[in-house]
């Protein structure tokens, strides 16, 4: 009983802070105001990120005359006669009360309980993934319901129901998947880990296998160059991937899942909230995977490699409810892989008779965040990441071995000034301390470089401080636009550091880095949204990381120029719309075409000889255009249907000639039909990827020049119980896999080794099923 | 070893695979007669808006013993139609405060609450009455 008194007395005393808080609000805009309104109109917006939001209620307390905040998050409503009270609601948001008195107008915060966080899974309106309709950038959401359709065993299983990512094997035999966002590889967009940079650098291979599917709770993938606020790099858009929060999630979770290739995970997570400032939440994740498998062209090869995975995370959340938050999570991930040869064992490593893969990595990341209110138009957020990062790795003969150290702040200050224009400015320091070492035979009887480790090393440190400024234009609820720009200087490296890139090495280093960016969003007509951005962009390449799949191949590596940093320009638009077919069904429609064109690229060029790979500096035209469709329907309740079709044209300067980019699908088509009964019983998933033909570079298999275009399916069921959900699903149920994934498997430590030529599924049909089990 | 080699037969493992998706799936076939069933009034005094019907719908549709429901909105309760020896009038009570709906009887789950939409919330913790809807 006391404890329900100190809530009540605490409740009173935030309504009267809230409604101080109104009150001051009130007296500065009439006086600032001097015509007399009859109406109250003002704003919503969220109070950490100044966020509009919409479709917030606003009702006058004790009558049934009210409205609803419209996009942009303008409100207008006529005053009450006996009500002075206006209650404002919105799900996912503290309630608000606010006594007027007069005529006016206001800006109105609400407060989320996580500040700055989204909230995803849409509750009533379920959802697998939806289109921001009033962001700025074109933003996908991959919700939670989205991801319980899917088996997710990681982020890189994550993007089948997506048309926008494309993801691929790396290799025949590392298991190592990598993305394509816009025809180019993932290494051109940005990770973001709750608006954090995680996975760049040498965690970029293999990191799509340290994100457990079930850890997730949304994944929001914008196309298009990202504003200046997360430093110069996202070209090609920004994948942002949200944790269960210990302050949201429910205290126990678990996930079973089990598959006929015997690969076992389980992930649990738990979480504690000390009192309503203070919570933490811990999340594991184990997979075993011992069954060596050859399905797949019965080479004497495994399918895919043995993986241990172990994986853990503790998060702490604080707010003291006047408007500061923070939040820190510390992720430890420890992984070992063994492949290759059917015969191969650990200790083989070195032999030259039977070929094997192995590799073993430790990760450590962190991030801080901390935000607070500055006034009741300004935030200060303070944002610090860091990685340590060390793999050791073999492929065959070759020896790899690669260790980062990168350190992260990022210092933003976000304010609206008069006319209801946003200003985002602040300052960024990265540190990165790269280093790769390649200890390099690719057959036996090599002649050339072998170790990589001595003088031309692999390796940089980078030091670069930079600031920047973003101003945001509205023009009421229909325009708004961001011009953005920033300045990044890289501290020239002393001579110890010089390396094969021509960017570290003193003579030719580009010290300067000014990237302007631009976005805008236009409600053209009735909802017809339409969506623009353009911008620069840069990158620093890691060329042995970004390119493993080399290693597992006989090919040479030819070097013959130090390498440049990467620069390339994106623009892009879009079109959007949603359709109400009743009230909560809708169907939406979006159309956006993408360009991206390199002023430098490290090419990697496989074209020269089948037994070669050439890196070097883009010499002549290189771009990628995307032209994409999806439309999405509920026809009935219960049932959604997703079709999307997308045409790439991605071309690079191999050598003196525009070339198609190898291994980038020339179209691609999805279908993804979802069923569900009432209150959520059954369930059914099944996705249908229609892949187009593929360009393979000059290589010694028996497959030569274009791909045949192949169909892959997943499905799903899904039963609900009281407590736990059961699934069961299939994956590549057409069974299509590449025949011949290792070419010359019977002489792997020759020329006519390679592995590195994938263009298909590496699995065959495959069957898992799983439990969920979770406490409130 | 660290990692060793599991020989299985692939065609045993698929047989189980699919006899234990069947074994979990199958479960619902349940017939349902109207037999033995008894009826019950719940007050939910915490319902303040529409918002509220999904989950004391879900909760009742996952409630063994349960046949049927009516929600009164104006009357803020909601007649049940259950199997009696199955369940009781308590134990429908006690599954609708765990998910967070205040009942006459039961306190809800506080984690439960904060799932509510936002016009039960207050409500449902037994703080404020709400306004008409």
């Amino acid at each position: 009983m006391i404890q329900r008194g100190d809530k009540v007395e605490q409740w009173r005393k935030e309504k009267t802070i809230i409604t101080f808080c109104g009150l001051i609000f009130l007296v500065a805009f009439v006086c600032a105001s001097s015509s007399a309104l009859s109406q109250v109109t003002g704003r919503v917006v969220d109070s950490g990120s100044g966020e509009p939001l919409v479709g917030v209620g606003l009702q006058w307390e004790g009558t049934s005359a009210g409205t609803m905040s419209s996009a942009e998050g303008h409100f207008s409503l006529p005053r009450h006669e006996r009500s002075h009270r206006l209650v404002v609601r919105y799900a996912g948001y503290q309630s608000d009360t606010i006594i007027i008195h007069s005529d006016t107008s206001f800006v109105l915060n609400l407060h989320s309980q996580a500040q700055r966080l989204k909230k995803v899974a849409v509750r009533g309106r379920r959802k697998l993934s939806f289109n921001k309709m009033t962001s700025l950038e074109q933003t996908e959401v991959i919700t939670t319901e989205g991801l319980r359709g899917l088996a997710c065993c990681n982020l890189g299983e994550s993007f089948q129901n997506s048309t926008t990512v494309d993801v691929g094997y790396s290799d025949a035999v590392s298991g190592s998947k990598q993305i394509q966002l816009l025809g180019l590889t993932g290494v051109y967009s940005q990770m973001l880990l709750e608006n954090t940079p995680f996975l760049r650098g040498l965690s970029a291979p293999f990191g799509l296998g340290y994100v457990p599917g079930q850890w997730m709770e949304s994944i929001s993938v914008s196309k298009g160059v990202a504003t200046v606020k997360n430093g110069y790099e996202a070209i090609t858009g920004t994948i942002n991937i949200e944790y269960e929060k210990p302050n949201k999630g429910d205290r126990f979770s678990l996930n079973l899942y089990e598959n006929s290739d015997l690969k076992s995970e389980v992930t649990a997570r738990v979480n504690h909230r000390f009192n309503e400032h203070l919570a933490t939440g811990l999340l594991l994740y184990g997979a075993y995977d011992t069954k060596r498998t050859d399905h797949i062209g019965h080479d004497g090869f495994m399918d895919y490699p043995l993986q241990r995975q172990f994986n853990a995370i503790n998060r702490w959340h604080y707010e003291n409810g006047k408007g500061f938050v923070s939040q820190t999570l510390v992720n430890y991930t420890h992984e070992e892989r063994l492949g290759g040869d059917m015969r191969f064992e650990k200790p083989m490593r070195g032999n030259d008779s039977i070929y094997g893969f192995g590799g073993t990595t430790d990760r450590i990341h962190f991030f801080t965040k901390n935000g607070f209110r500055l006034s009741n138009t300004a935030s200060f957020g303070s944002q610090v990441a860091g990685t340590w990062f060390r793999q050791d790795a073999f492929y065959g003969l070759s020896d790899y071995h690669g260790e980062e150290k990168d350190l992260y702040v990022n210092l933003l200050v976000n304010a609206e000034v008069s006319g209801g224009h946003i200003v985002d400015y602040g300052l960024s320091f990265r540190y990165s301390d790269v280093s790769e070492d390649l200890y390099y035979i690719p057959y036996l009887g090599y002649v050339g470089q072998v170790s990589f480790a001595d003088g031309d090393n692999y390796s940089y440190r980078e030091v670069l401080p930079g600031i920047f400024g973003q101003f945001t234009f509205r023009y009421g609820d229909d325009f708004n636009a961001t011009l953005g720009l920033r300045y990044d200087y890289s501290v020239p490296p002393s001579k110890r550091f010089q390396t094969m890139f021509a960017y570290y090495a003193n003579d030719d280093f580009e010290s300067h880095a000014l990237t302007p960016r631009f976005h805008f969003r236009w409600n053209v007509w009735h909802d017809w949204i339409l969506r623009g951005s353009v911008g620069r962009g840069f990158r620093t390449p890691n060329l042995i990381a970004e390119n493993f799949g080399v290693l597992a191949s006989g090919r040479k590596i030819v070097q013959s120029e130090w390498i440049r940093r990467e620069e390339a320009w994106n623009g892009g638009l879009n079109m959007s719309k949603s359709f109400k077919i009743s009230d909560d069904r809708e169907a939406t429609l979006t159309i956006d075409y993408y360009h991206t064109r390199f002023v430098n690229q490290a090419v990697v060029d496989f074209d020269v000889a089948p037994d070669e790979v050439h890196f070097g500096n883009l010499d002549g035209e290189s771009y990628s255009s995307v032209l994409q469709a999806d439309f999405s329907i509920e026809p009935f309740e219960g049932f959604t249907a997703s079709v999307a079709g997308k045409i790439s044209d991605v071309r690079c300067t191999y050598h003196g000639i525009l070339m198609r980019k190898p291994y980038t699908s020339f179209w691609k088509g999805l279908l993804v039909l979802s069923y569900h009964t009432r209150f959520d019983k059954w369930r059914f998933d099944l996705t249908t990827q229609l892949n187009g033909p593929q360009r393979l570079p000059l290589n010694k298999g028996a497959v030569q020049g274009e791909t045949s275009p192949y169909v892959y399916m997943l499905g799903q069921i899904t039963r609900k119980f009281k407590h736990f959900e059961l699934y069961a699903g299939v994956e590549n149920i057409t069974g299509y896999v590449q025949e011949h994934p290792v070419v010359g498997y019977d002489a792997p430590f020759s020329q006519a080794f390679d592995a590195s030529i994938v263009y298909a599924p590496l699995m065959g049909r495959l069957y898992y099923i799983g439990l969920r089990f979770n406490i409130l | 070893m660290p990692f060793g080699v599991i020989q299985t037969n692939t065609i045993t493992m698929k047989k189980a695979l699919i006899l234990l998706i069947v074994a979990c799936f199958c479960t619902t076939a349940f017939a349902q007669s109207k037999k033995n069933t008894k009826t019950t009034d719940i007050s939910i005094p915490g319902y303040c808006c529409k918002g509220l019907n999904a989950t004391i719908e879900n909760t009742l549709a996952y409630e063994r013993g349960v046949v049927e429901w009516t929600l009164h909105q104006d009357k803020k309760s909601v007649t049940v139609v259950y199997k009696e020896g199955k369940t009781t009038p308590e134990k429908i009570e006690k599954a609708l405060a765990a998910n967070g709906v205040r009942t006459a009887n039961e306190k809800p789950n506080p984690r439960a609450i904060e799932k509510l939409p936002k016009c039960c919330q207050p409500a449902a913790r037994g703080e404020a009455s709400c306004g008409k809807m």
